[in-house]
């Protein structure tokens, strides 16, 4: 048990993977890029991967008829689950909603040029971050 | 039995708001000053049957509704998926600033 | 047997969309000339050796829009899948509006 503790305890610390899904360039004006303000948005969600969550609650089962019966709730909820999917399923679609704001706050003048947006995932077990990251260059 | 039902039942419900977000877009502008329009459409998919991505047209084409003879600029697109049983449900939400008289 | 096949070549006949990204530019307030242009590809199993198919819809939307500026652009890339895994058609396509050089 022991061992096993630490096995998951190590491979949390180096396990981490960065997936990137999609990236968008804008139009660019050179002036704005070369004299402006870089500025950077980033927003998460946590996403849950229901197929590593039961993987790892039958770590912690001895018996296989309990492995068999989360490997049914498992395949149970996946039915309710499905569609296609970018990165790890999340609980709040809107996550994203807040950037619009922030882009205006970052750069009040609205002379934004060169904006960039990516779509990425920070994967760790069980877990992951999925992330909104925009960035830009505010001319002034 | 009973704890876990309850807990089938819990998970269900967990599952019941499950979404995917594919890639949100911000595009450039010149300026925030204008009215925040806003359009949303939706498609319904069962077990993966669909023709067509015309929801994205309705969405764009619901947006330049709302600004009919203005400029609309800095356009943010969120494009995302909400998970269910046997089907799922595609969204497009765009918004942006419709500038008039130029 | 045969029904079986009769099926398989049913659900095979109806294609299924599913669309991989969106992004939209800013709208002009002159929307009077709508251009677009499209490229795409069928694919066979996985094989597929380069992308060229998209490189054909910035100058197809260009020489709509000869003496002008394409602005308003909704670009779309989506995957027809015909035969899951056998056979599918990679789509790229974009739409906008051609208003005259300042």
């Amino acid at each position: 048990m022991k061992n096993l503790i630490y096995i998951i305890a190590i491979s949390t610390l180096v396990s981490g993977c960065a997936f990137l899904h999609q990236y968008q360039l804008g139009s660019i004006d050179s002036e704005t890029v070369i004299k402006g303000q870089r500025f950077e948005i980033l927003v998460s969600e946590t996403g849950v991967n229901l197929q590593e969550t039961a993987d790892t609650a039958k770590l912690f089962t001895q018996n296989r008829e309990s492995h068999k019966q989360v490997q049914q709730v498992q395949d149970v909820i996946s039915l309710f689950q499905m569609g296609p999917r970018t990165g790890n399923m999340v609980f709040n679609e809107k996550y994203a909603d807040s950037i619009m704001r922030a882009i205006q706050l970052k750069c009040p003048s609205g002379r934004i040029s060169g904006m960039s947006s990516i779509r990425e995932t920070a994967k760790y077990p069980v877990v992951s971050g999925e992330i909104v990251r925009i960035t830009g260059y505010c001319g002034g | 039995m009973l704890t876990r039902f309850l807990i089938l039942i819990s998970f269900l419900g967990l599952g019941a708001c499950a979404h995917s977000v594919h890639l949100y877009q911000a595009d450039n502008s010149n300026s925030f000053k204008g009215q925040l329009i806003e359009s949303n459409s939706e498609q319904k998919v069962i077990l993966g049957f669909t023709q067509d991505t015309l929801y994205v047209e309705q969405a764009f084409d619901k947006l330049k509704q709302q600004c009919p003879s203005g400029r609309i600029e800095g356009i943010n697109t969120r494009y995302s998926t909400s998970l269910g049983f046997l089907s799922w449900t595609n969204k497009l939400r765009m918004r942006g600033y419709c500038q008039k008289g130029t | 047997m045969k029904k079986l096949i009769l099926v398989a070549l049913t659900l095979a006949s109806i294609s299924c969309t599913h669309l991989q990204s969106v992004s939209t530019s800013s709208v002009p307030a002159a929307r009077s000339k709508p251009v677009a242009a499209e490229g795409s590809r069928f694919m066979f199993m996985f094989f597929n050796f380069d992308n060229k198919y998209v490189d054909n819809v910035v100058m197809d939307l260009a020489r709509q829009c000869p003496n002008g500026r394409i602005e308003g652009i909704l670009t779309k890339y989506e995957t027809v899948t015909y035969f899951p895994l056998i056979a599918y058609r990679l789509q790229a396509s974009a739409q906008g509006y051609c208003v005259a050089k300042n």
